[in-house]
């Protein structure tokens, strides 16, 4: 089971279903021999065009008349009614096409060749929108294969039978037992709906719309149309689904008349076609069984999408070069039905997946159904305009056979060859932009926001005033100073921090100054101006007599030790309000280097607004302690490019303090700037590993804002690579830990470090990456619902190049503990090996 | 400046007492505390700020720093039992845009549901 991807729990499921796929191909198969050979050995080839129109139209009559009944029944009895319609109606074509007047008519050819395609056009749209409706992407891709190895496998035996029964005489039981297989269908379809009511409501997705479901979307025609009209993505699939079947009429044009040249006895060519069926669909299962997935898996369906036009190119250009035969229409056909019943069908399944359900669900019958039938319709009008356009004979719609016509008719197959390539390319883009959309985030960095919310400079300064309120009126009145000019001071603040407003604003800014024959101050708060009074303050603070006086009050400050903290918090503040030349502030490096975290603050803050290079590796080493640190790094990001060298400095030296680096990390995310991410860049490259988790993070921070900022590609690589075989490692160390409370501790340890690297190798890819989609996968990955969480996997599994996608999609595929430990020693195993 | 830890449920609620000001810190501050519980697979963090006198310009960066930590990780922080006095200058300050505060512990926890 393990080998074609079933996983415990779905294997009644998906074998019923391989059951469905089986008991409709292999009837339909056997009925496609039948009315093809019926129809070119009494009409000939030239009648195909007919045929064509005739079956689009009346499927297309049977696609409205669907629509309608939709409205009124359930999926269930829908499908049933239709197998049991074209079983009994298969048994009664039987019995007239064994009356004489049967055996002469010419209509009944094009009857027999229309309810044909109705059968299989009905029946393979109700299969796969069955498929499609219980399955996620992820399942569906690892399912998809199995289930269609039923269809293939029905398709080998119904050949097989049309062929040997041809050749033993009994071509007559071939009908009925075709019939037979579509009404045993009904037991499977219905053990099918019997299953997926079983389903618990968390596997799988919301399943099928029965009668018993009101919510079940219920369309019509023009939902339909609207549908793939307004969504740019169905019209590309209908685009695509559109040329496909143009392209596949032209060539079965080109191979029925290459047959009908080449069998002269109706035995010989039934039982070609039998046999041909047989062998093509075990060319299309070898196709699937050994490339289909490898092709999905290896190139993604950006290339996939690629693959059927391409081949059907060469193969035309071979149909024009050799001679008109059965062999090179063989060459063509085959690859085309080949790849149909294989690699195309696959991917256009997949394609769909993305689709909203209730979207899908109205689009996807309209395609199939509808806009398939319009192609064919086309396919046939241009066959007809082509064979005019190369003075070929036409009668009644029915071109002369002409083998001329057959073999010319590869330019128009190139023709439409090339949009399907152009198509095929957007198309594989689009289903990566579809996938995307289909998860959402489901949350963001906050640390923009927040700060372009909050002013949080001044919401500190406001703290700061009022703590500083009982301590000191020079402090408080020198915060309050600050808030004037930052223009902060609003009436609001002015009410909050002046509780004893009056008198202790006004006599500490005068204690400040009269004391020392300073100059006039605003009596109250109201009298405040604040551009005359910063232009005051300045001004005062620049004079020699006031220098003078305040460098007598340092020196004393400063040589006392037992000087009161806060007079030297007075002193780091008012030193701030200087000028960067006034000695006075060369007294700020002893001030930041003092032991008071309160003093060293004052200090800090007032060398970030002075920015004088002399302080910087005073401020360097307050980032090793935790009291200062958070004021040191805001220090050092208000020097911004001017702290740069002294930042890079300690960010290589592995010698100094550990949280001085991760200090120094912090302070770059905060300056965000290119040369700050290159030397965190560079420092991740080059490191000894110590800082990586917040080199990660600072860089993730900085690409989040600016999202211009890209780690290089080698560097990305490399420490991805790393980052996962740790995890690697980790995860197998977990597994060999025994169970028990003795191990208790070493496994939250480890399965921290897990969920770490996990969290550190989706920031990496994000930095390499469009970062929001790494993230989108990441959260949904980690949060998600079962099926988020498969498309996140799908959209990993569209983004990443095949270097990383092999070794990161085996860390968040749904697997078990036993296959995750196998894949992971292989990835360890292959980069010892590398 | 004093901090405990407790569960309840999948919520971890950091009572802290006394005030939160660069010159009380210990060694380890709130926001290292609240990355620990980060780092456990915490992601519903609520302060309890009862006990809580004033905060300086060190205690804002404290719990703003907390706050986009959680946050950044999908997570959620909010403060309670804010003194009248605290939760007025929140709100001039325009803290209170981006924190989330309540009244009752009870209702902070539903709030996280």
């Amino acid at each position: 089971m393990r080998l074609v991807g079933i996983r415990p729990g779905e294997g009644k499921l998906a074998f019923l279903l391989f059951s469905y796929f089986f008991l409709i191909t292999a009837p339909h198969t056997i009925i496609k021999a039948l009315r093809t050979t019926d129809l070119l050995k009494r009409l000939g080839a030239g009648a195909l065009p007919l045929a064509y129109i005739s079956a689009a139209v009346v499927t297309g009559l049977v696609v409205l008349y669907y629509a309608r009944i939709q409205l009124k029944i359930s999926i269930q009895f829908l499908i049933i009614a239709n197998l049991v319609f074209f079983g009994v109606s298969g048994l009664v074509l039987q019995l007239i096409l064994r009356t004489e007047s049967g055996g002469r008519s010419l209509i009944l050819p094009y009857i027999y060749w229309v309810w044909a395609s109705v059968l299989i056009v009905v029946l393979m749209t109700h299969f796969w929108l069955t498929v499609n409706e219980i399955f996620n992407p992820r399942e569906a891709k690892r399912l998809i294969g199995f289930i269609s190895s039923g269809g293939i496998l029905g398709g080998i035996l119904g050949g097989v039978i049309a062929g040997t029964l041809t050749r033993a005489n009994l071509a007559q039981w071939l009908l009925p037992l075709a019939s037979g297989l579509l009404l045993a269908c009904v037991f499977v379809v219905r053990a099918i709906f019997r299953d997926r009511q079983r389903l618990p409501a968390t596997t799988g997705k919301r399943i099928l719309p029965g009668k018993s479901q009101s919510e079940a979307p219920k369309v019509g025609f023009k939902d339909s149309y609207d549908a793939v009209r307004r969504n740019p993505y169905l019209v590309l699939i209908a685009a695509v689904v559109a040329i496909g079947i143009i392209v596949s009429t032209f060539i079965e044009f080109q191979f029925l008349s290459a047959a009908d040249k080449h069998f002269v006895g109706r035995k010989e060519m039934q039982a070609f076609f039998g046999f041909f069926s047989a062998g093509l669909t075990i060319f299309a299962l070898f196709l699937n069984t050994f490339l289909t997935g490898n092709f999905i898996k290896k190139l993604g369906m950006k290339l996939t999408v690629l693959l059927t036009p391409v081949v059907l190119l060469l193969c035309s250009v071979v149909v024009l070069i050799a001679p008109f035969a059965l062999l090179p229409a063989i060459l063509i056909k085959g690859s085309d039905e080949g790849l149909d019943f294989s690699l195309k069908q696959t991917v256009r399944e997949i394609l769909y997946i993305p689709v909203a359900s209730g979207l899908k669900f109205k689009a996807k019958p309209f395609i199939d159904m509808f806009i398939s039938r319009v192609a064919k319709v086309v396919a046939a009008l241009i066959l007809l305009a082509f064979a005019l356009l190369l003075n070929k004979e036409v009668d009644f719609l029915t071109p002369v056979f002409d083998t001329d016509l057959a073999k010319q008719l590869s330019w128009i197959v190139i023709a439409f060859l090339i949009p399907w390539v152009v198509f095929g390319l957007k198309i594989g883009r689009e289903y990566v932009t579809t996938i995307n959309r289909s998860i959402k985030m489901k949350w963001n960095r906050v640390d923009q926001s927040v700060m372009e919310q909050v002013d949080v400079d001044s919401a500190k300064e406001i703290f700061d005033a009022i703590e500083s309120r009982d301590r000191s009126a020079v402090l408080y009145a020198m915060h309050v100073f600050d808030l004037l000019q930052r223009d902060k001071l609003t009436p609001e603040i002015r009410n909050m921090i002046s509780e004893k407003a009056g008198e202790v604003k006004v006599a500490s800014l005068s204690d400040l100054f009269n004391a020392e024959g300073a100059g006039e101050f605003p009596g109250t708060a109201e009298d405040i101006c604040p551009e005359d009074l910063v232009t005051d303050i300045r001004e005062t603070m620049s004079l020699d007599a006031y220098q003078e006086l305040m460098e007598r009050h340092a020196g004393k400050v400063m040589a006392e030790s037992q000087k009161s903290e806060v007079e030297k918090m007075e002193l780091a503040k008012a030193i701030g309000l200087m000028s960067p030349d006034a000695p006075l502030t060369d007294r700020l490096v002893a001030l930041i280097d003092d032991h008071s975290p309160d003093v060293s603050f004052y200090a800090l803050k007032s060398a970030a607004r002075l920015k004088k290079a002399s302080y910087i590796p005073a401020i360097m080493s307050k980032l090793r302690d935790p009291s200062t640190r958070e004021d040191a790094i805001s220090a050092l990001h208000k020097y911004g490019q001017a702290a740069m060298g002294a930042l890079e400095e300690n960010l290589k030296d592995s010698r100094r303090d550990l949280n001085l680096r991760k200090a120094v990390v912090e302070t770059l995310a905060r300056l965000g700037t290119k040369v700050a991410a290159f030397a965190l860049a560079e420092e991740l490259d080059q490191g000894a590993g110590e800082l990586d988790a917040e080199i990660i993070d600072a860089l993730d921070r900085i690409r989040t804002q600016k999202g211009d900022v890209q780690l290089p590609a080698r560097v990305a690589k490399r420490k991805v690579i790393s980052l996962v075989h740790r995890y690697c490692r980790a995860f197998l160390d977990l597994q060999e830990l025994g169970p028990g409370a003795d191990n208790e501790a070493a496994r939250l340890r480890m399965e921290r470090e897990l969920e770490a690297l996990f969290s550190d190798i989706f920031k990496l890819l994000g930095l390499y990456y469009p970062q929001e989609e790494i993230r989108k996968a990441y959260q949904n990955i980690r949060t998600g619902t079962r099926n988020s969480i498969a498309y996140a996997v799908e959209l990993l599994d569209n983004t990443l190049k095949r270097d990383l996608r092999d070794i990161i999609l085996p860390l968040v595929e749904d697997s078990s503990p036993s296959e995750k430990q196998r894949m992971f020693q292989k990835i360890l195993r292959n980069s010892q090996e590398s | 400046m004093k901090i405990e830890a407790r569960n309840r449920d999948d919520i971890v609620i950091f009572d802290l007492e006394g005030e939160i000001k660069r010159s009380e810190i210990t060694d380890v501050t709130l926001h290292q505390l609240v990355k620990e519980q980060l780092d456990s697979g915490k992601r519903k963090i609520l302060l309890n700020f009862d006990a809580v006198d004033f905060i300086d310009s060190f205690g804002v960066g404290e719990i703003l720093a907390s706050y986009i930590s959680t946050h950044n990780l999908g997570g959620k922080l909010k403060l309670v039992k804010i003194s009248k006095k605290l939760f007025l200058i929140f709100q001039v300050t325009m803290l209170t845009k981006v924190l989330d505060i309540y009244e009752e512990e009870e209702t902070a926890l539903k709030s996280f549901l």
